[in-house]
């Protein structure tokens, strides 16, 4: 809302600058910014010009002398209406103009100008950059501008809350500030005239429309408003149409309450008819526009059509023109939950409805009528011959119950009742005592105010918030609090980023096209996305991680780790899920590996399963092959068991969906909701001293027969043995020599005993039971 | 035969050779020469006992303090030739230490995730826990329980996204806060309680420079008994003071909030010029940072806690922005797109 600081003081008496106001809205009300201030000019006093000649270099250009009553200065200047013996506002040497600009001693096409004579517009007065300013010829000279101008102003621009309908208007700011200087608001005294001739107005849908106030107007003159007015209007962004028009506007600018007049001579019947409109209903609007309706929408409708979408916009066809000559001046109240629908249906908001969804006051309504009936005879002649007023039920104003303990309670701050009182009378709440209780009356124009806090909160604004004290309150736990564990996505991002991965946050939605690049489909889309690129929910990461990838890729990355931790919505709804993306080899290239004849190995499966061995390393994991997911490697995959429980995917993306890639592209997706965590704390194991002895196993092993059996087999051993310590793979080889469908793996074995030193004929025993149980189990035999 | 003369002359001849010797063999061949089993002074003292008994002593100490001297001539010399050795192997083995080393991968937070983790820190070192809630809402919690009812321009201030399938009776949406997730928290527990919830929201409103369709925010609640608005004031003025330095402005002004009453915006002083008036706090000095205020009755009333006997507050701080000024990110979006080059700098 802008409002004009001028204006203000029609209402308040106040001395404080547009500034002060600005800084007291903003603590008390709103955030408040000034926008455009006038007379924030230095040295630029009232000059008279003796004589103008032209300049001898230029054309365009004249020569002044300027005379402040005392000494008189050369001066160039450009504007084509300067003339002798004008009073005018003339900027002297050092002098400040409002856009920052300095006077200083200058020479314009090789002559000298001491000083510079303005136009509005330089002054910031107007907009006007039309010639220069010419002040009235009865202006004293050598005079301060800002004494001699009394109409100085500034604009603020007030961002208000949805709460404060009662505020999107200078009346409404106006007691703002009286309540800061505890000062009383000076409304328009209006006349109430006896008038005696009738008018036809009926609310079919007295839901939407409680009331509606008309006043009839005949024998007006439409033509352009004064200066002031127009002036005001401009000041707050509306532009001057007509002394009927601009009139309506400035009520609403004044009050908050808007109104609207119609052309009677237009009127079909000389009628007005609230209903609702009829499905299919149309109407052009004031903006040219034509609107279709239906039923929900309400209309102010003559004998045949509709005249103007209620509390929306008036009609284009019953408008005021320079021929009318009688109005109905309508104002009205609507059901603020009804026009919000309305304009949103329609897809047009105007200054009408955005106070109208916010909520107008029973008696501004007529109060308003009123103001703008007497501006109308004031400014357009004419006379108000009827006026009628229908309503179903009256209006009843609230009072509230306040305990002044209670303002103690919410806010921290003891006031004393007496306190209270002054702060709720400074906006014009007033209140009576009742044993220990305020009983508080809201008055008509608050209706924001339905509740104690909502009086607590007035009691607050106008104390001040910056005077309620701050304080913490002590942490006092709980005795029998719990031990707390880390969350589990904290613990697993941790050894993520430990191992060189980046954490990427992506929309929990994306394009239906980006999915069908991996045959997938939403299951949840949003009904009214920004564009289609945002209109389905992700149901997996990867769709997410693949685009993060492919732009990586596109920069001219070549190794890629990423891991998001963010829901997915799929059939099983909303899930938080984990998911890890990588690509390119397993280390950075560099210098050394090229002397040692080392190349980087790509990321593969079994690296994979190396990360989730690390981020899951004191849980159980296991495994299964069943029912590969179609977008990974059928061969590259596992469903990943932790702690039993199935959680998530891990494998090798299709190479049908990475056709683009040259090498694979290794994905996991883990439910972590689904993830049982076990918290378990490590016992120690006690340490074996003795020294170790090493050996190394050779085994030929059928194909069909898989690593993990024969490891598995090994494993059973390690307690009957006793002895086996750790047995790794340092080589899996496949050749014509070892036969066909076999595989060789070389283990290398450790064993220690915990209390003495073995000796050879220990360690060959155990090394027999090993090869007799693995040929035993799986036919596993020493490589020969 | 004098025996003492002998000892000079073996004294001046090993001396020579030690100070000649070039590898620890030479010394070894010297030391063999004298103090072997056949070595000279070894001779000498085994043969001490043929030595008449005046003699004996007077050469016996002689011989084995020469011994001593030799043995510490050895020591030294051989010290001498391993430092050479040494001093050569060091000058040999140098290598240009300004090759590049090894290039160990580091992985990064989010730049998000690291200041919601910051923020969350400060929060829970005052005894507020962490809680969560979908980011799918129904009208119910993301509005209605809120006290915004049906039709309340509040609702159009914050530009909803609708899922196509509705719940039983109302719309579902994408929450636009993450006030929902007071409701939930106070449906399932009783006061008193502190909690955080970190999370995403969503505005349909056009993405730019500084708009994103998806942010972030934190949202506070506390309610207990005796909560107050000095008590809000305190807590969010302690956690401005950590997050920024003491010495950072902070200032309460009215605002409006559907969910509280009274409400309050908590403005910083801008941390780019310093209050003095710069673009990026539209010459005013300060930067909005959050919304808050006291629990509404209303709300309160929603969850079925008796608004008589508990008050609380709330406040819903927005994170992408304050991570914005905090690492000098000009562009909202960089934050969703997950280019390396820039996450690789947080």
């Amino acid at each position: 809302m802008i409002i004009s600081y001028g204006w203000l003081k029609d209402y308040v008496d106040f001395k404080a600058s547009a500034q002060e106001i600005a800084d007291i809205l903003t603590s008390q009300l709103s955030e408040t910014v000034i926008l455009n201030q006038s007379g924030n000019w230095k040295n630029v006093i009232t000059a008279k010009v003796n004589e103008v000649k032209k300049h001898p270099n230029a054309d365009k250009l004249s020569l002044c002398s300027v005379t402040d009553g005392k000494n008189t200065y050369s001066v160039v200047c450009g504007a084509p209406n300067v003339a002798p013996g004008q009073i005018v506002p003339f900027a002297m040497l050092g002098a400040e103009l409002p856009s920052g600009f300095k006077i200083e001693k200058r020479a314009i096409r090789g002559i000298e100008s001491e000083g510079m004579i303005c136009s509005e517009r330089e002054l910031a007065i107007s907009e006007n950059a039309q010639g220069i300013m010419v002040l009235p010829s009865s202006t004293p000279i050598g005079k301060d501008l800002k004494t001699v101008l009394k109409n100085l102003d500034a604009t603020l621009e007030i961002e208000t809350t949805t709460n404060r309908p009662d505020c999107i208007n200078h009346i409404g700011i106006a007691r703002e500030i009286a309540a800061h200087f505890r000062k009383p608001v000076k409304l328009p005294k209006l006349k109430s005239p006896k008038l005696t001739g009738d008018l036809k107005i009926s609310i079919k849908d007295n839901d939407l429309c409680p009331r509606y106030i008309g006043r009839k107007i005949t024998g007006i003159k439409v033509g352009p408003s004064p200066e002031w007015l127009a002036r005001r209007l401009e000041a707050c962004g509306l532009r001057p149409i007509n002394n009927i028009v601009d009139i309506t506007n400035y009520v609403l600018l004044e009050t908050g309450h808007p109104l609207h007049a119609f052309d009677l001579a237009l009127l079909d019947g000389q009628e007005i008819i609230v209903r609702r409109a009829k499905n299919d209903e149309k109407i052009t609007a004031l903006d040219g526009k034509e609107y279709k309706m239906d039923n929900s929408i309400l209309v102010i409708a003559d004998k045949t059509k509709p005249q103007a979408i209620a509390g929306v916009m008036g009609g284009e066809f019953s408008g005021v023109t320079e021929k009318t000559t009688d109005i109905i001046l309508e104002s009205a109240i609507f059901l603020p939950s009804n026009i919000h629908p309305t304009t949103k249906k329609l897809n047009v908001v105007t200054d009408s409805s955005y106070r109208f969804e916010r909520g107008t006051s029973w008696e501004n309504a007529e109060y308003s009528s009123c103001r703008a009936a007497e501006l109308i005879i004031q400014l357009a002649g004419g006379k108000i011959e009827a006026k009628k007023d229908v309503y179903s039920t009256k209006n009843k104003p609230l009072a509230i119950k306040l305990r002044p303990q209670r303002v103690k309670n919410l806010l921290g701050v003891d006031l004393s009742t007496n306190e209270i009182q002054k702060l709720l009378d400074s906006l014009g709440i007033k209140s009576k005592k009742n044993k220990e209780l305020l009983i508080a009356e809201v008055p008509y124009w608050r209706l924001d105010i339905s509740q104690e806090a909502d009086l607590i909160e007035e009691v607050a604004r106008i104390y001040g918030y910056d005077k309620i004290p701050a304080t913490v309150l002590p942490l006092i736990p709980k005795i029998n609090e719990s031990k707390k564990d880390k969350p589990i996505e904290e613990i697993i991002s941790e050894r993520l980023v430990s191992l060189g991965f980046c954490e990427a946050i992506n929309y929990s939605f994306t394009s239906e096209d980006n999915l069908k690049k991996y045959d997938m489909h939403s299951v949840e889309e949003v009904a009214n996305p920004l564009s289609r690129e945002y209109e389905s929910m992700r149901p997996s990461l990867l769709p997410v991680l693949m685009t993060n990838l492919n732009l990586n890729l596109s920069q001219g990355y070549k190794n890629i780790k990423l891991f998001e931790i963010g829901k997915t919505f799929a059939e099983h709804g909303e899930k938080k899920k984990l998911g890890i993306i990588v690509y390119g080899n397993i280390w950075k290239e560099w210098w050394k590996f090229e002397e040692f004849k080392i190349k980087p190995p790509s990321i593969d499966f079994h690296y994979l399963v190396g990360i989730i061995q690390n981020i899951f390393r004191e849980q159980d994991i296991s495994y299964n092959k069943e029912k590969p997911l179609h977008y990974f490697h059928p061969g590259k995959f596992i469903n990943l068991l932790i702690n039993n429980k199935a959680v998530g995917y891990v494998g090798i993306i299709n190479p049908k969906y990475s056709k683009d890639t040259d090498k694979e592209i290794a994905y996991v997706e883990i439910d972590l909701e689904s993830i049982k965590w076990h918290y378990k704390t490590q016992k120690m194991k006690r340490l074996r001293r003795f020294p170790k002895a090493e050996r190394d196993l050779s085994l030929v092993s059928d194909k069909s027969i898989t690593f993990d059996q024969v490891f598995d087999s090994l494993q059973t051993l390690v307690s009957k043995l006793g002895i086996l310590e750790s047995s790794e793979v340092f080589s899996v080889y496949e050749g014509a020599n070892l036969g066909p469908n076999k595989i060789s793996y070389s283990l290398h074995l450790t064993f220690r005993h915990p209390n003495h030193t073995l000796s050879e004929s220990e360690i060959n025993s155990a090394i027999n039971t090993i090869l007799d149980t693995l040929k035993k189990n799986l036919n596993v035999t020493l490589r020969i | 035969m004098d025996k003492t003369i002998d000892l000079e002359q073996l004294k001046q001849k090993a001396q020579q050779e030690i100070s000649q010797a070039k590898n620890s063999q030479d010394i070894e061949n010297i030391r063999i020469g004298l103090l072997g089993r056949k070595g000279a002074l070894t001779d000498i003292l085994r043969s001490l006992s043929q030595l008449p008994i005046d003699q004996r002593k007077e050469v016996g100490q002689k011989a084995n303090t020469l011994r001593k001297e030799l043995e510490e001539l050895f020591d030294s010399k051989i010290k001498e030739i391993d430092n050479l050795v040494i001093s050569e192997k060091l000058v040999k083995e140098k290598i240009d230490i300004s090759l590049p080393s090894y290039p160990f991968e580091t992985g990064h937070y989010h730049p998000l995730r690291q200041t919601l983790d910051e923020i969350a820190g400060i929060f829970e070192s005052i005894g507020f826990s962490k809680a969560e809630g979908p980011e799918i809402e129904t009208e119910w919690y993301n509005f209605e329980a809120l006290n915004i009812p049906k039709n309340h321009p509040a609702r159009d201030v914050q530009d909803t996204f609708y899922m196509k399938k509705p719940a039983k009776n109302e719309k579902r949406l994408l929450r636009t806060h993450t006030s929902p997730v007071q409701i939930h928290v106070m449906e399932k527990q009783k006061p008193p309680l502190r909690i955080i919830a970190p999370g995403r929201v969503f505005r349909n409103e056009a993405t730019d420079a500084s708009h994103s369709a998806v942010f972030y925010q934190l949202e506070g609640l506390a309610v207990d008994e005796k909560i107050t608005f000095a008590d809000l004031k305190g807590t969010l003025t302690l956690f401005i003071n950590r997050f920024f330095g003491k010495n950072v402005g902070v200032r309460f002004r009215p605002s409006h909030y559907q969910f509280t009453e009274p409400s309050a915006d908590l403005d910083i002083q801008c941390t780019i010029c310093g209050g003095k008036g710069c673009n990026i706090c539209k010459n005013t000095g300060w930067l909005e940072m959050l919304g808050c205020g006291m629990v509404h009755p209303n709300v309160l009333r929603a969850v079925k806690y008796d608004p008589e006997k508990y008050t609380g507050y709330a406040f819903g701080l927005g994170i992408d922005r304050l991570c914005m000024f905090k690492y000098g990110i000009d562009d909202i979006r960089l934050f969703y797109e997950n280019n390396l080059q820039f996450l690789e700098q947080f």
